[in-house]
């Protein structure tokens, strides 16, 4: 067997996939869990917030062109976004906190983050919702 | 938190130059986009809005539209035209609307033109009153062909539908003025006559009915823009006695619209509904225009966006007061709508219309 044949890098998803699992894993020091996650939500909705604005805003000068489903489509995208921010910050805050961890320090959050904004089960679960509120409520 | 920030901060400053360019450049973009959200501009945006239902009657299973005429008529597919303004918009917002021939702008000064609130109330009395003299001239063109239709009504006072913040006149809006130095007023001519005839600094009463109760006021004329104004808008306001009225009619309690250029629109529909032959040929029909009791179809704003929108919803048949139709037909060549575009100047002219009589 030929020894110097590298074995092949997974792909972004099963690596992303690895990673988060990886960091749910780690036992963190008291505080830091709900810290990071606090924190880590707060920031992503601060990097959101102008987009999330400005989808409000687009869709009131432009509603009269029936946009609504892709308003809904938009809003969609945001959360998935939203949702990958806000893992990717809550690792990298979690390793500020505790940075003898190890383990911790090995997680690559890019990976954490690429994989959360294509979580399948936020996805289906976050576009059942939008659908139910967006076609059923408020239609 | 603050950790993180001194471990961002030190992250920046080890970076390479390149690295550092790109943080800087999309944190200027992360705040020019904060900025032009949260900024306010002095503008009003007026977008192309949405068709509404006006009458229907007992033949039609779903109830939909602002009156119920108690026939079994057909009401015919009429619509009123509807479009969206926007009072003080985002810069954000004011940025994208310039994407768009179809959609208007125009400054706004907060100190003097309505805000956005008193513009919801004007736009609720304006339907109210605007529903009233629909009814009013709906019934009474229907009674030449069907004597058994009757309206009754009387007239209660003229209706504040806005007062300018220069005003001195003590009006609030939802005031019916009845009397003026305490002699009746028969209606808006009769007021604007007896208004011209009091001298510009001479103090004088308005007899007012405020909350069902009626009340003795103080007003003075204020000079403004060189004229001598008492800086309110009044409309003349009826009662309609139902009990009196055949066919009977309900008005619903959902509204959807605001204003009064409804008025020729929801008079037609109503007219159709209380007569048994259906004079639209069930044609897509809607409009812009006032109507006041005596017939007349007024001007209104927003006549550009209107067209577009009965151009996106294809309607077969356009009615537009005649001061408005210049700027429709301009903006109804420019879009190429295949509508029939038709100026009228009384409601009389929109039977006449539809009848054939004088028009292709």
């Amino acid at each position: 067997m030929n020894e110097n044949i590298k074995k092949k890098e997974p792909n972004f998803w099963v690596r992303g996939k690895r990673e988060t699992k990886n960091f749910y894993a780690i036992e963190l020091l008291p505080g830091v869990n709900i810290k990071s996650f606090l924190f880590g939500l707060l920031v992503a909705a601060v990097l959101i917030l102008p987009l999330g604005i400005m989808i409000f805003q687009y869709l009131i000068i432009y509603g009269y062109l029936g946009v609504f489903r892709i308003y809904l489509l938009l809003i969609w995208v945001s959360l998935l976004l939203f949702n990958g921010l806000s893992n990717y910050f809550t690792v990298k805050i979690a390793q500020v906190y505790d940075p003898n961890n190890h383990r911790l320090q090995s997680v690559n959050a890019k990976y954490v983050f690429f994989y959360n904004c294509l979580s399948i089960g936020f996805a289906i679960f976050t576009l059942l919702v939008i659908i139910f509120l967006g076609l059923v409520v408020f239609v | 938190m603050i950790k993180y920030l001194k471990s961002l901060l030190n992250k920046f400053t080890q970076a390479t130059l390149g690295k550092k360019i790109i943080t800087m450049v999309l944190m200027i973009v992360y705040i020019a986009m904060l900025f032009s959200v949260a900024i306010k501009v002095n503008i009003e945006v007026v977008t192309p809005g949405t068709l509404n239902r006006t009458a229907y009657t007992l033949s039609d299973t779903q109830e939909v539209g602002v009156i119920k005429i108690e026939t079994e008529n057909k009401s015919g597919n009429i619509y009123t035209v509807g479009v969206y303004s926007h009072l003080r918009v985002s810069l954000f917002q004011y940025l994208i609307s310039n994407f768009s021939k179809h959609i208007s702008q125009k400054a706004y000064n907060p100190k003097l033109d309505l805000s956005n609130k008193e513009e919801i109330i004007r736009g609720e009395i304006h339907r109210d009153f605007s529903l009233i003299h629909a009814l009013i001239v709906a019934y009474e063109e229907a009674s030449k062909v069907n004597d058994t239709i009757h309206i009754e009504y009387e007239f209660k006072g003229l209706i504040v539908s806005a007062v300018l913040s220069y005003s001195k006149s003590g009006l609030v809006p939802g005031d019916y003025i009845t009397h003026i130095n305490g002699v009746k007023i028969e209606n808006l001519n009769d007021f604007q006559n007896k208004l011209a005839a009091i001298y510009h600094d001479k103090a004088f009463t308005l007899t007012i009915i405020r909350n069902n109760e009626t009340k003795t006021i103080s007003a003075q004329k204020v000079l403004h823009d060189e004229k001598y104004k008492l800086g309110f808008e009044a409309s003349e306001y009826y009662i309609i006695d139902r009990e009196k009225t055949t066919p009977q009619f309900k008005i619903s309690e959902k509204m959807p619209s605001l204003g009064s250029s409804g008025g020729a629109m929801t008079a037609l529909a109503i007219y159709n509904a209380l007569l048994n032959e259906d004079i639209t040929k069930n044609k897509r029909i809607t409009g812009t225009g006032t109507i006041n009791i005596s017939g007349e179809v007024g001007n209104i704003g927003g006549v550009q966006q209107k067209i577009v929108t009965a151009a996106m919803y294809n309607v077969e048949i356009f009615f537009v007061d005649s001061i408005d139709y210049n700027e429709a037909k301009t903006k109804y060549d420019e879009i190429h709508a295949g509508f029939q575009l038709i100026p009228v100047a009384t409601f009389a002219d929109i039977i006449q219309a539809l009848r054939g009589e004088g028009h292709e």
